[in-house]
């Protein structure tokens, strides 16, 4: 058997349907993990069997049920059946529209800026947490108040510019009179 | 992502703009022009937003004057040399493990929170005194 070396890693299992995780080694204990368990961490390319990992050693429980125990023993492929959410540890944190909330807030538009720039904080740290969808709705709120923000002040400077200049527009014409 | 010309295209239309900017607050002092849009949320509510007073420090700026430009508007200074690298680091593809580290320390989940602070510290500082 190849064993793969996972070191200070959180660690994510499954039970064929269902993905439950991050967990430390530590937190593992007591859920029934077994060496026919599917394991999976980031930088692992798929899934494993936990007793292919020797730092899970102490978490194997051998009394437990499997989780996974189809009669073939394929473990869950990532791939296009696999929900969206399941594949993104490995990639990049949604985006966070600090850059344009910054631009919004102080070089320009309204103080509207400010949940903006509080949604940006919280998406990366969740995102890191494996929250990966409240980073994803996080993300959203801020390109949403980006937008309303934007939205807002170049309507307002439309309506000022149509009061302002057809104003200053009567005075040159009454001068010119 | 835009990809070939059409990326060209933007970012000349960009230069543009930016340029005709700088040359309009270079050109015009805010104080005296009535041309350039006052603060909604100053003219509502008499308070200063975060970004009040960027137009004014923006022309004091090209000007050279810096003690002006942190007078009208302390966060404009420091958030210009920010914002700038920021936009590399979105744009640039591949970047390399280095760079990542930075990103996530200057534009990571800490760094944002200290930005949120800062900015917030201001918009309340700047009222009261």
């Amino acid at each position: 058997m190849q064993y793969i070396h996972v070191k200070m890693q959180k660690f994510h299992y499954t039970d064929g349907t269902n993905t439950f995780g991050p967990f430390s080694v530590e937190e593992l204990k007591g859920k029934g993990i077994t060496g026919d368990t599917f394991v999976w961490a980031e930088g692992l390319p798929n899934w494993v069997a936990a007793r292919q990992i020797p730092e899970l050693a102490s978490v194997i429980n051998e009394g437990a049920q499997p989780y996974y125990t189809g009669t073939t023993q394929v473990p869950p492929q990532f791939g296009g059946s696999m929900p969206p959410t399941f594949n993104r540890p490995t990639g990049r944190p949604p985006k966070t529209y600090l850059i344009e909330s910054i631009l919004t807030t102080i070089f320009c538009c309204l103080p509207l800026g400010i949940p903006s720039i509080i949604y940006a904080s919280r998406v990366e740290g969740k995102y890191y947490r494996g929250d990966y969808l409240g980073a994803e709705a996080d993300s959203a709120s801020a390109k949403r108040w980006l937008f309303i923000n934007l939205g807002l002040s170049v309507g307002l400077w439309i309506l000022y510019f149509l009061i302002f200049g057809s104003a200053m527009f009567a005075a040159m014409m009454g001068d010119f009179n | 992502m835009l990809t070939g010309h059409l990326r060209w295209l933007f970012i000349g239309l960009g230069a543009g703009i930016v340029s005709l900017l700088i040359y309009i607050y270079y050109k015009y002092d805010p104080l005296q022009s009535a041309w350039f849009p006052k603060c909604p949320f100053k003219t509502f509510t008499g308070l200063d937003c975060p970004g009040c007073g960027s137009q004014r420090a923006i022309h004091a700026l090209l000007h050279g004057d810096f003690s002006a430009a942190v007078r009208y508007n302390a966060l404009l200074l420091p958030f210009i040399p920010y914002v700038l690298i920021g936009t590399i680091f979105q744009w640039k593809q591949n970047l390399t493990a280095p760079m990542l580290r930075w990103r996530r320390i200057l534009y990571g989940e800490w760094a944002i929170k200290i930005v949120a602070t800062v900015i917030l510290l201001y918009f309340i500082g700047r009222n009261i005194y």
